[in-house]
């Protein structure tokens, strides 16, 4: 039993700079390793992705059965459990490669979702305590069941479950456009509800558009600079605009599904002949019984966090009618970033179909990618990273040839435990110094403030340019926060 | 939530006087989540204990709550199974029932198991004070016999 030591020791990895890269570096196999590890990462990144157990996670995550090419960190990987969080790997779906609960992480389909408002800073000025007020009352979180979109019956959270955003559009939540602006059009296709358990079903059914709590947010924030002034107009943005950022994800549904579905491959991996370094990362052949049960049931869960989200988004534009008298709100994207994706890629030189896990990572397409709507398609996919509370976030682009299988960076990623955090600064003062630096608040908890401090945290400013300068995605805008409200 | 016969912790302090107590707990620092340490002189106690941390983690409740009783029972006999079993029977009365524990009673059944009861109260009443749990982690899970008693480690997702 340990000691009292609040780590574990950092793991001893040899990383070497790749040669001809940017802030690219190499794991080479051993042991179990079937491929590399590969970190993307700054020389002032680097420190603080070496101190914790991340990279061993990097390492552990190579030897997945059929995993191909590389096990990737983003800029932002710190140690989570089974894979890193800021983790990206693929397996060959067509030779034994395996599909895990735990590459996805427990908040499945956990993203962001940005709006863009008519409004200036200027315009907002005079009535934004106001907005922050409404949405204090008007946004559920925190604790406990509740929401604001109340489904009627358990064939309404099918419907949810099946059809995701459209779903909420059927039901008049939200326009078809907005669909547009979704990840899939709102909808992963495969959700087969009949794999998820009558517990996840309890557990999501009262909490269909609620925030919850830990690093989940919605922000009020402006548009601080702009690095692309075509792509930002294509996504919907431009200098000193009023957008709202939502970060949550698939609630207690998908947590539960997570937890079922790693228990079942626990118990059938031996049936494979599958023998993994942690039980976190259980998992089955993608063809397999429990592979396609967990894929079914993952998609339905995706389903339901991007219909939280969606109702979300409409109780923010009620709010923001009521206050200014336009609920005008487009929205520029809405991404998962806690997701297993069945994707082509190029591998040696063959196209092959892979099963892409990214956990805490986000998709990047490129230009010219034929899932973007009509309307993106030359620009590339907007990516949203949210930044610690306080700290500015980014709208990124997916760029071509791209890295990862068309992965990037998901957030700032924590350095700090929330123990550590919350001891650094109290909630009140960090209140204050929000406050002092022109940040609303509106937080259920003060020590669940204090716990997301911005020192938690790493540099998200030198997370995106490290995912530019290794060519993982390029910035398009950097949103400055105005208000945040919190679980 | 303490009493007289169970001990907290803080993350800092060490643990080289853990055997010479009856059962305790503490909350261990983990970058995103959190990792709870719980001990006993059997396995029922050090899953009571582990309970009491999960809560401690999240809520504080005030000592004239009004509570009422739900059952708590587990069949599972593998000690680490029993443990996460139990916890997630927690974190789903948090999340269907909206109602935050404040006492367990616990003990091992004839058939291996666990089984008794929690007491709770109406989330309304408690104040939150962390982030709430939400899952739990198999990621360094243990639960073992240990110099007389129990002990066990647990990652929970919050």
């Amino acid at each position: 039993m340990a000691s009292g030591a609040a780590r574990p020791e950092p793991a001893s990895v040899a990383l070497r700079a790749v040669p001809g890269t940017v802030d690219r570096w190499r794991i080479e196999p051993i042991g179990a390793m079937r491929v590399p590890g590969v970190v993307f990462a700054s020389e002032l990144l680097l420190p603080q992705v070496i101190e914790d157990e991340a990279l061993r996670q990097v390492m552990n995550v190579a030897s997945l059965p059929g995993v191909v090419e590389a096990s990737y960190a983003m800029p932002d990987v710190h140690w989570g459990y089974g894979f890193p969080i800021g983790g990206v790997a693929a397996t060959d779906v067509e030779r034994g490669g395996v599909v895990s609960p735990g590459g996805v992480g427990f908040d499945i389909s956990c993203g962001v979702r940005l709006l863009a408002s008519p409004l200036s800073v200027e315009e907002l000025a005079p009535r934004i305590e106001d907005v922050m007020d409404a949405l204090d009352v008007g946004i559920p979180r925190g604790l406990g069941a509740g929401g604001v979109w109340h489904l009627d019956d358990d064939r309404h959270l099918e419907s949810v479950l099946h059809d995701g955003a459209r779903a909420a559009l059927a039901a008049g939540i939200g326009t078809e456009r907005d669909l547009a602006r979704c990840e899939d059009g709102g909808r992963l296709s495969g959700s087969d509800p009949s794999q998820v358990s009558e517990r996840a079903r309890r557990r999501g059914f009262g909490q269909m558009g609620s925030l919850g709590s830990g690093n989940h947010f919605l922000e009020v924030q402006a548009v601080d600079q702009i690095y692309d002034a075509h792509t930002a107009e294509v996504f919907g943005l431009s200098p000193e605009q009023v957008c709202f950022m939502i970060h949550c994800g698939s609630r207690g549904l998908g947590h539960q599904i997570c937890s079922d579905h790693v228990r079942i491959m626990l118990g059938a991996m031996s049936r494979y002949g599958i023998t993994v370094p942690d039980p976190q990362l259980a998992c089955a052949p993608v063809g397999s019984t429990e592979g396609k049960a967990y894929l079914g049931a993952m998609a339905a869960a995706v389903n339901y966090g991007r219909a939280n989200r969606h109702a979300l988004s409409a109780a923010v534009r009620r709010v923001f009618a009521g206050v200014t008298g336009t609920g005008d709100l487009p929205l520029v994207y809405d991404v998962s970033h806690n997701l297993a994706k069945l994707e082509y890629h190029q591998v040696a030189g063959e196209l092959r179909l892979l099963c892409v896990h990214r956990k805490g990572a986000t998709l990047a397409l490129p230009p010219g990618h034929l899932d973007l709507p009509e309307d993106l398609r030359s620009v590339g996919q907007p990516v949203l990273v949210p930044g610690s509370m306080g700290t500015s976030s980014y709208v990124l682009a997916g760029v071509d040839p791209g890295g990862a299988f068309s992965s990037t960076c998901h957030g700032a990623g924590r350095t700090m435990s929330r123990h550590a955090a919350a001891r650094l600064v109290h909630g009140d003062e960090l209140r204050r110094q929000l406050e002092s630096a022109g940040v609303a608040v509106r937080a259920r908890s003060i020590r669940g403030l204090s716990e997301e401090a911005p020192a938690a945290y790493k540099d998200v400013d030198e997370v995106v340019a490290t995912c530019e300068h290794a060519g993982l995605a390029r910035r398009v805008a950097r949103l400055r926060p105005l208000g945040v409200v919190k679980g | 939530m303490s009493d007289a016969s169970r001990s907290q912790e803080s993350p800092t302090d060490r643990v080289a006087s853990d055997r010479h107590r009856v059962a305790g707990h503490r909350l261990v620092p983990h970058t995103a989540d959190c990792i709870i340490e719980a001990w006993g002189s059997d396995r029922s106690s050090c899953v009571t204990e582990a309970l009491y941390a999960l809560v401690d983690e999240f809520a504080e409740v005030p000592d004239a709550a009004t509570s009422r009783v739900l059952p708590l029972a587990t069949e599972s006999r593998g000690a680490e199974d029993a443990l996460v079993s139990l916890l997630e029977d927690v974190i789903y009365a948090l999340d269907v029932f909206s109602v935050v524990p404040i006492r367990f009673h616990l003990a091992e059944t004839e058939s291996g198991g666990i089984a008794g009861d929690m007491e709770v109260v109406s989330i309304d009443q408690a104040e939150l004070v962390g982030p709430v749990p939400k899952a739990v982690s198999y990621h360094g899970l243990s639960m073992v016999s240990h110099d007389g008693g129990w002990r066990c480690r647990v990652l929970v997702d919050v």
